[in-house]
This record gives structure tokens, sequence and C-alpha cells, in this order.
């Protein structure tokens, strides 16, 4: 077993000297090596009990009823659908790297799409925790969906809550069956590495009988295009009808037109955000750096300082068009709920949001800080805060000031919407912890690929046909594979 | 040594169309003008709309370009540059603009209502008189001219370099340039429409409005530039050189900008249409009667779903300059039906169209292609010095030569 050693940092999609046989026992070795490091167990134990918040969140929630929260009126949407939106948004840009940056031929997206994807799927698990817990009446969750039945009851099929129902179903369907599909390859690398007979049969139903044939690539890669295909949308639609959740209301800040693509790189920003939250630690602890290089992190910074100067962008404009609107209500949600911090109680959020989001990023301009890990991390927690902030602006400050100075009133959540929320934050990471022992973190099959694009791939495999002939060889040598 | 020049022949009869749409849109301009001329400075407002978005949305293709790299800016980057040196005539024709949109002249009333005393200090345009009045207006006009043109100049005065010699760091110049650019373009042209076009129906607000406009503009600019490269550049096999992904790039940004304007004009009209405010809807409404509903309906499948459906499956089709060409100038035409729709609804509550309203697009589009035709003259087609450009360049072989 090739022991991991520390790697210098390098600015090209691979470090030097890889082969296929390397980044095969560089990437499963993590899986398949049988120690168990105290940090990895020490930080899931941490976790694990930071999400039994959310379970006693929950009991709660389930015992006494949603009136645990912090929720009223006129506040009736709060923790609740903040969390979920802020979830929401940070799965996208597990999509985004996985589809459209294939779609557009972008080649670094290869050693992050893996763990990106099970951000996407962890994320939007957390996220439908909150809808579920809401309803109040778990017994009728399935309300939500056109049923037939005996009551003659259907949804509203005009709200657009119920697209999200709709919406976040798909999402979570494409982006379960993206990342399954990519995963087979590899699972069958894993199977054929495994040394003991569990993890082979486990391995082995997983890779559901891929032999890396000619032809299983072939349907493989026709498979996973179309699937690109069908996610990119997603992207777009998912945050598009929780912008919808908001636009529709008729709500001071919240009726304006710019929220769909505001809200759409609102949550591609978070989303590389929290990319980049997951990816540095990952890639030092498990010496990746050669693997997840500079210039990764490199250009999820860009993405993330070009989708944030979109975000800042649509402040600007709903600040502009607050006044240009001319309407009274719009003008005082504006310039006296969000800005004044005599006036209101929750003008310090609006502030403390350009902070997170508008002044923090403004150092990725500079290639130095794109390129230190350590400051891009701060950055992106900032980021990760900023995000959760715009979404309690969005929300609180709107509700608790609308049309009627009589119906007025304010918020503040309870304990238990804090157990909830941190008890999420603890599940994710949890999920996160447990998927890059027991699943590639970085695609095998993919890094093989570009060890041959890039010239490292061993002649021998090479000379013999195309490249993607070669890296199907390579799973076929082994003994198993010869049926 | 740059041998690919555009080549002369093209250019001549490209000046002489040019010439002849100019004069023949005079002609049915000077018509407009004589039998409805209450209306002519409406179809000068659409028909300028289209060929500053073709200025200005080359500028924006270009800081797209050199901060992305993509493949489709490479084959008509020396147009996009051509086209974005023409901003100061673009100046030159808002000035009639200006005048007949800000004051009654000659018994015309002013295109922009909010300068007439009756409506700006009626309702709730009187809360937005602090922005829109004639000064204010002027000094902003001036302002997005001057930003535009010192970003066009820049990309042309270090642009200009990747022709002629290799230099790392006018690249990366211009790569900053293309971020930071963006960035001002984008701002300065939502003020700009929020004036010009937003301003027309002055109570009616959509904070869309920039993102919507910077997007359609591109489309307009991307359309208009494929359609001359295949009549200039169409049967030149010398620019074979390069991948022939470029060719198939120029589709897809095409295709994606099609979608995007689907995109932004649905989620604007949903919004919109969901809340049903008097101040919002009206602008719709102003859009579905009096014959206007039939334009608002055809814009799904002309402006979207045929385009759409033609590039998603013309992969061939996408290969091929010229059959791209040909949807390319089909955008061209319903760009124009989506722009006299911005405009022209607001004034005419039952649908008609004038003389006027072919002359004007006719005048202007001559004018700028004739100009534009001058800044193409013996330039070079290809950046060959672009070190992101690939292929087999002659002039990149002897660079390469000489650094051995």
């Amino acid at each position: 077993m090739v022991q991991p050693q520390r790697t210098d940092e390098t600015f090209e999609m691979i470090g030097p000297g890889h082969n296929y046989e390397s980044v095969t026992e560089k990437i499963s070795s993590v899986v398949l090596s049988r120690r168990i490091s105290v940090l990895w167990l020490a930080l899931v134990l941490v976790f694990a009990h930071i999400a039994g918040l959310f379970g006693l969140g929950a009991v709660m929630t389930l015992f006494w009823g949603v009136g645990t929260w912090g929720n009223n009126i006129p506040v009736g949407w709060a923790f609740g659908i903040i969390n979920f939106v802020w979830w929401i948004g940070i799965g996208h840009a597990g999509t985004l790297i996985s589809a459209i940056l294939l779609l557009l031929h972008q080649n670094w997206r290869t050693s992050i799409n893996r763990f990106a994807e099970a951000m996407t799927l962890f994320a939007v698990f957390c996220a439908a925790q909150y809808p579920l817990f809401h309803i109040g009446r778990h017994m009728y969750a399935y309300w939500m969906f056109p049923v037939p039945n005996s009551m003659g009851l259907w949804p509203q099929f005009k709200s657009p809550l119920i697209w999200d129902v709709f919406a976040i179903n798909t999402y979570l369907l494409v982006s379960a069956l993206f990342w399954f599909v990519g995963l087979i390859p590899d699972l069958a690398t894993l199977r054929d590495r495994a040394r003991t007979k569990p993890a082979k049969i486990i391995y082995g139903m997983l890779a559901m009988g891929w032999r890396g044939s000619a032809l299983h690539w072939r349907r493989y890669t026709a498979l996973y295009l179309l699937l690109a295909g069908l996610s990119t949308p997603l992207v777009l639609s998912v945050h598009t009808i929780v912008s919808f959740d908001f636009a529709f209301g008729n709500v001071p800040g919240w009726h304006t037109t710019i929220f769909p693509p505001y809200f759409v790189a609102g949550a591609v920003f978070a989303g590389f955000a929290m990319v980049l939250i997951l990816a540095i630690p990952l890639r030092a602890a498990f010496h990746l750096r050669d693997v997840i290089t500079m210039k990764h992190l490199e250009n999820c910074a860009k993405v993330m300082l070009a989708t944030g100067m979109i975000v800042v962008y649509g402040y600007i404009m709903e600040v502009f068009f607050g006044w240009y609107s001319g309407s009274e209500y719009e003008r005082y949600m504006t310039f006296v709920t969000r800005m004044n911090l005599n006036e209101s109680p929750y003008a310090w959020s609006w502030y403390a949001l350009l902070i997170c989001n508008g002044l923090a990023i403004q150092p990725l301009w500079f290639k130095k800080v794109r390129t230190n890990p350590l400051a891009l991390f701060v950055i992106s927690l900032f980021v990760s805060v900023g995000m959760w902030l715009e979404r309690f602006v969005i929300i609180v400050t709107s509700l608790t000031r609308d049309f009627l100075p009589a119906a007025w009133g304010n918020y503040s959540p309870t304990w238990v919407d804090w157990a909830l929320y941190i008890g999420t934050i603890g599940l994710f990471f949890t999920l996160f912890l447990l998927f890059i022992r027991l699943l590639p973190a970085i695609s095998i099959a993919e890094m093989r690929e570009l060890v041959a694009h890039h010239g490292h791939g061993t002649a021998s495999f090479t000379e013999h046909g195309t490249e993607e002939m070669a890296d199907a060889r390579l799973v076929e040598e082994h003994p198993t594979n010869k049926f | 040594m740059n041998p690919l020049v555009y080549p002369d022949n093209k250019l001549n009869r490209l000046q002489s169309i040019a010439l002849i749409m100019a004069v023949v849109g005079l002609v049915l301009f000077v018509i407009g003008f004589i039998t409805s001329p209450g209306s002519v400075w409406q179809s000068y407002l659409y028909a300028y709309l289209f060929w500053l978005g073709v200025t200005a949305g080359s500028i924006g293709l270009l800081l797209l370009h050199h901060m992305v790299s993509g493949g489709w800016g490479f084959l008509i980057r020396g147009q996009l540059e051509a086209a974005s040196r023409l901003l100061p005539w673009m100046a030159v024709l808002f000035v009639p603009l200006a005048i007949f949109g800000l004051f009654n002249i000659a018994g015309m009333n002013a295109l922009y209502p909010w300068t007439d005393p009756e409506v700006a200090h009626h309702g709730v345009v009187q809360k937005k008189l602090g922005y829109l009045n004639i000064p204010f207006f002027l000094i902003r006009a001036a302002l997005y001219f001057i930003i535009w043109g010192v970003i066009a100049m820049l990309l042309n005065r270090w642009g200009r370099t990747q022709y002629d010699r290799s230099d790392p760091e006018v690249t990366n110049r211009l790569n900053h340039l293309g971020s930071f650019g963006m960035v001002l373009m984008v701002i300065t042209m939502t003020f700009a429409m929020v004036d010009w076009v937003m301003s027309l129906e002055p109570e009616w607000f959509s904070s869309i409005i920039g993102l919507l406009f910077s997007a359609t503009h591109t489309l307009s600019a991307m359309a208009t530039m494929l359609a001359l490269f295949a009549y200039i550049n169409g049967d030149l096999p010398e620019l074979l050189v390069v991948p022939r992904r470029y060719f198939r790039d120029q589709g897809n940004l095409l295709l994606a900008l099609v979608m995007l304007w689907a995109y932004l004009s649905f989620s604007q009209l949903l919004i919109i249409y969901s809340a049903n405010i008097a101040e919002e809807a009206l602008w719709y409404v102003h859009r579905e009667r009096g014959g206007w509903g039939f334009i608002s309906l055809s814009l799904i499948p002309l402006h979207f779903a045929l385009p759409f459906l033609v590039l998603l499956v013309g992969s061939g089709l996408k290969q091929n300059p010229r059959r791209l060409a040909g949807v390319a100038l089909f955008i061209v035409v319903m760009r124009h039906v989506d722009l006299f729709w911005w405009v022209a609804p607001t004034f005419r509550h039952h649908l008609y169209v004038t003389f006027a309203d072919f002359g004007a697009p006719l005048l202007i589009g001559g004018i700028w292609l004739y100009l534009w035709v001058g800044q193409l003259r013996g330039r070079a087609i290809l950046p060959v010095y672009d070190p992101r450009l690939e292929g087999h360049l002659p002039a990149q072989e002897v660079e390469v030569v000489s650094h051995v």
C-alpha cells in the first residue's frame, strides 16, 4: 500500500508523476484502509452529538407541536423556511459542478464533483426536514402529493409551495441518480480491491455487475451525459421556484422581479462556499493536495466571486427599486425596516449581510487571496453566514413590518428553533464524514481519464488503443473481470 | 506577420448593401414623418435600442470572452471590436432621441411622459422626480457613454496587440478588464434601460430589467455578428485552421442566450401576473389588448421555442456558419419584434405599424453597417497572438521557433 505522502501545492489539475495505478491507490486507500483515524472518529462523534440536537428538536416538535417554535402571527414563516432555503441553496453548487461544468467541458470539475454531489444530496436531505416538521400533522404529509383520494382533495396547484414539492423531489431523484451512476465504475474498483468478504459483497452488489467493457463505457457515457442534461435545468428551476415562494407573495420586500436570477446566483454562491469549506480540510487531512489542487480552489473562488457580485448587484437593485417603485410600503421596508438602526430591531442583520456577502468577498479579486487556502476557508465561512442572514433579512424583516402598523410584530427564535438548525449542521457533517470513509470522495474513473489526457498515463496502456479503452483495460485486467 | 484579413470584395458589397438600406430607410422614415409625425420617435427609439444593443452587446461579449475565453469568441473577435469602436457614433445617434424624447418640439409630444408636468406632478410619478428629471437624465446618459467608451477604448487598445505580437502582460490585463468591465457594464446598462425604456411608463417598475436587457443586447450582438460572419467569412477555407468546436461553441452561446431571454422574460411575466398589482400589471395589459396580445403570444414560439429547438437538436447546423446564420438572422428579426413590443404598446393602444417602423431600423442599421465595414477594412481576422487561441496558426509556429 502506498503511504499517503505530504505533497506540494500545484497549479495543474493534477500533481506531477501520477499514473493510473497511483491515482487509484491514492483515492481508494482512503476508503479501504482498515485504520480508523482518531481525528475522523472524534469528528464523527462530535458531529453526531450535534446532530442529536436535531433529534431533540424533532421530538419536541412532534410531542408538543409547532408551538415550540418561535413562529407567530405575523411571522408565520421563520427559521423553518430560512434554513430550508439555506440548505437547498448549498446543494446547488454540487449540481452546477457535476452537470453544467460537464456540459461546458470544464475538466477541472473532475476531482471535486463527487463530493460536491454528495454535499448536494445531504444538503437537500437536511432541507427537507423543515417542511416535514413544520406541517404539524405529519400523518397527512402525503396530501402534498396529488394522490387521488376519496375526499376529492387536491393540492393547490397555483401555489409555488406545491411546485416546490415537485421541484425538490425531482431534484433529489435526479441528483441521486446522477451521483450513483457516476459511482458505478468506482464501486467496481472498490469491489476488486477490497480485502474483506463483506466489503467485496456490498461493493459488488452496488457495482451492478460492472465489468468495464467498451460497451459498458459507451452506455455509461451516454447515460451520464443525458443525466447532466436533465440536471442542468434543475439547477435553475429549483431555486427559481423557491424565489417564487416569496415573489408571488404580495409583501413589501418580497414581490420583486429580480428574485429568480438573484436567488439562483445566491444559491450557487453559498454552494461554492460550502464546497471550499469541505474541500480545504479534506485535502489537508487525506493528503490530497495533488488531486484537489490550487487550480480547483482558485476556480471555485472565481465562481464564488462572480456569483457573489451578482448577489451584490441584487442588493443594489433591491435598494434602487425599493425607492424607484414610489410605493410607500416598499420604501418603508427598504429604508426604515432594513436600514434604519434606530427604528428597526432587525436593521443589524442587513448590515451584517452586506459585510458577509459584499465586503468579505472583495479580497477574492486578488490571486494571492484566491490561492491561500486559509483565507478562502475564512471567506467561505463568512459567505455561509451571510447567505443565512440574507434569508433571515428577507423573511423576518418583511413579515414583521408589512402594510398595516396594527399587524406589525416581532420575532425571536426559541431554543427548539436553534436546536433544529444547529442539529442539521451536525447531521450534514456526520453524513459527509461517513461518506468519505465509505465511498471514494473523488471519482477514480474520471481521475484516470484526466491522467490519460495529461500524458502521465503509462505507455503500455495507451499504445494499445484509445485512452478510454486503456481506462477500461485497467479495470478489466483484474481476475474477477475476465467474464 | 498576419496575412488573413477581411476580404475586400465582401466588404465592398456589404457597404453597398448598407448604403441601400440607409437610403431606403431614410425614404421610409420621411414618409412616416409626413404621414404620422406623432410616432416616428417611437420607431426611432426601438431601432436605436437594437443597434445600441448590438454595439454595447459586442462590448459585453468581448469582456466575457476575455474573462472566460470561450471558443465562440475567437472567430468573431475582430467583428466585435469593430462594433465596439462605433460607440461614439451611437452617442451621436442618441442626440435626436434626447432632443425629441425630452422636449415638445414642433407640436410633437416628448417621448418620455414624465417630462410633462401634468404627468409628473401626479400620483406615484411625483415621488420619482428626484431621478426622473431632464438634467439628471442627460448627465446619466453622458456618464453611460463615457464609461462604455472607456471600456471599448481599452478593449481595442490592448486587444490590438494580440494581432501583432505576443505579450503575456496584455493577456493578463485583458483578463482583468473582462471582470471589472463586466461589473461596470451591467450596472450602467441597468440604469440606462431604466432611463430609456422603463421610464416610458413612469409608474411601472421591474427590477429584473437590467439583467434582462444585458442578456438580450448580448443576444442581439451575437446573432448579428454570426449573420455577418457567415456573409464575410463563410467561404474562407483558411479559417478552418481553428478547431471545429469553435464553430459549435458559437451556436451553443446563441442557444444559451435565447434560453436566458426566455427565462428572464418569463420570470418577469409570472411574478407580475401572480401579484396583479395595478402599477405593474398595467404594463402587460397594454401588451394584451388592442391586438398586441397576438404579438405577445407569438414571441413564445418564435423568439424562444423555434430557435431553441433548432439550435438544440441541430448539431450539424451549428458546425455550418451559413446555416447558423439563417437562424441568427431569424433571431435578429425577432429581436426587432421584441423591442418594438417593449416600446410601441405604451403609446399605441391598438396595434398598427407605420412606415417609420420599417424605416428607422433600416436607416440606423444602414448607417451602422456602413461605418462598421469601414472599421473592418485591412484588419486581420484572427488574434493569432492570443495564447488561448488553438489551432495550426502560421504566426504562432514562427513564435515557437523563435523561442527555441
